[in-house]
């Protein structure tokens, strides 16, 4: 076989690899939200956040069975914007930060194409693990120039806090939590 | 906020309930100078503890996730030894002793163990160490206090500085785990109550070891899981001990002994307890403006 030959082969081999390569992102925490809402007291609903989630994103549009997200915000982070009560969730009444430091999300299978993707993952929270499946939407990706090449993701999750043992006051604070998790990660 | 009629049936009823009938069974044959088994207040501190903890928090399977959790699995070995202090000789006390204190030890590290992966292991270990010393200390001086002490007094003080303790953890932004110690103090008063009449019930070999795994453990898990700083732990678990100050070899009459350690007492208790009222006199003050949560 000429050198030629080998030299062709190998330019077209590694090109079609990185056509069909994997794209992984590293998720920007200060465009990343993780927010929830949950009842108070029957009369209203009290909305919070976990500020600075961290995590990755991995999307092989080729065999999705390659993706992965993996996401993490610590429970330390809550913030409803009100100390005594941020340091009451932060406390063993609620999510018990000191023993149970993180909320984890790591996925074990995600199906669809395009935009519209099913994600089945772990979900760890107070120290409970159990598998979920959620929707997610990709809501947008571009070159930014200066902040890299971008893309965004957004999902919507309802648990009860009681199914990972955080069973504290339910009835004044509602069980059921509605999560919105809004990701923008940078390819890297 | 629970309501009211919660905190009373499943806080102090169901607690006290436990307690009286643990440790009435233990006064059999009931007679005003009977002195009660070793396993008798054992069992009632912690199978109170253990009723209440069921109806509050709910019980986990084993081994448990949540530290909490252990404060019940760990009452079976505290009313086993109290049983082993019931039926050994007295010879045999070192034993129980060792048992006693072999425990605490577990406690301690079992309620500090999810901290070691966010400490340096030195940090950790230094911690663990101070806590496991601290209440092996404890158990021993108030050991020692328990078989000196009969009748409803060290209960009725024990009862103080538990109520004491769940105000301060309730104030250090744990709801639950001041409830939960307020199991503990219900018990403690139900146990108070038959002393009055039953003047030899003792705490000594059994209810003292309960105190110290349930009671210090509680308030261990306010310091490290709430917002308990290290200073009111010291000094919420330091009170009881102040009971000795009645041991003064001048103070001869029963009434003096019984002032005497309940001013002691009432003294130490003061430094945590008195911010810790002014905070839940805020916080209730802030519960019933626009502002509160």
């Amino acid at each position: 076989m000429r050198l030629s030959h080998v030299l062709a082969g190998l330019v077209v081999a590694s090109l079609s690899s990185a056509a069909f390569a994997a794209d992984n992102y590293k998720i920007d925490p200060e465009h990343s939200f993780v927010h929830f809402r949950v009842n108070h007291m029957g009369v209203s609903n009290t909305y919070g956040r976990f500020n600075d989630p961290t995590g990755t994103v991995t999307i092989d549009p080729a065999d999705m069975s390659k993706s992965s997200i993996n996401l993490e915000v610590k429970a330390d982070n809550v913030d409803t914007d009100n100390d005594k009560r941020d340091a009451h969730l932060k406390n063993a009444d609620f999510f018990d930060a000191r023993q149970f430091p993180t909320i984890t999300f790591k996925s074990t299978a995600i199906k669809g194409e395009g935009d519209k993707l099913e994600v089945t993952g772990d979900l760890t929270l107070h120290g409970v693990t159990k598998s979920i499946t959620v929707p997610l939407t990709k809501i947008g990706e571009k070159e930014t120039g200066q902040m890299g090449h971008r893309a965004g993701w957004e999902a919507m999750l309802d648990l009860k806090r009681s199914d990972y043992g955080m069973s504290n006051m339910v009835g004044p604070v509602g069980d059921d939590i509605h999560l919105v998790v809004a990701l923008e990660a940078v390819k890297s | 906020m629970p309501e009211p009629r919660d905190i009373l049936l499943w806080v102090v009823l169901l607690p006290a309930a436990v307690a009286v009938i643990a440790t009435l069974v233990s006064l059999i044959p009931g007679r005003r100078d009977s002195a009660s088994q070793p396993w008798g207040p054992a069992l009632a501190i912690c199978a109170g503890f253990v009723a209440a903890y069921t109806k509050l928090k709910g019980i986990e399977g084993f081994p448990p996730v949540n530290v909490q959790t252990w404060l019940v699995y760990l009452g079976v070995p505290v009313v086993l030894i109290a049983i082993i202090a019931t039926v050994s000789p007295r010879r045999a006390r070192w034993i129980v002793f060792a048992l006693s204190v072999t425990l605490i030890v577990l406690s301690v590290w079992l309620f500090s163990r999810p901290l070691a992966r966010s400490l340096e292991p030195r940090e950790f270990w230094t911690r663990t160490a101070f806590f496991a010393a601290g209440a092996v200390a404890w158990l021993g001086l108030m050991e020692a206090l328990a078989s000196r002490v009969k009748g409803a007094t060290l209960p009725l003080l024990l009862w103080i500085c538990a109520v004491g303790a769940a105000l301060a953890v309730i104030n250090a932004h744990s709801l639950l785990l001041g409830q939960l110690v307020g199991t503990v103090a219900a018990a403690l008063g139900a146990i108070a109550l038959l002393g009055l009449w039953f003047r030899n019930l003792t705490l000594a070999r059994g209810g003292v070891l309960a105190l110290a795994v349930v009671l210090l453990g509680l308030i261990l898990c306010g310091h490290l899981y709430a917002d308990l700083s290290q200073r009111d732990l010291i000094l919420l678990a330091a009170a009881p001990l102040m009971a000795w100050a009645g041991e003064l070899p001048f103070l001869k009459r029963g009434g003096v002994r019984f002032a005497v350690r309940l001013i002691a007492v009432l003294l130490v208790l003061a430094i945590p307890l008195v911010p810790a009222l002014k905070g839940l006199q805020q916080t209730m003050q802030e519960q019933t403006d626009a502002y509160s949560y």
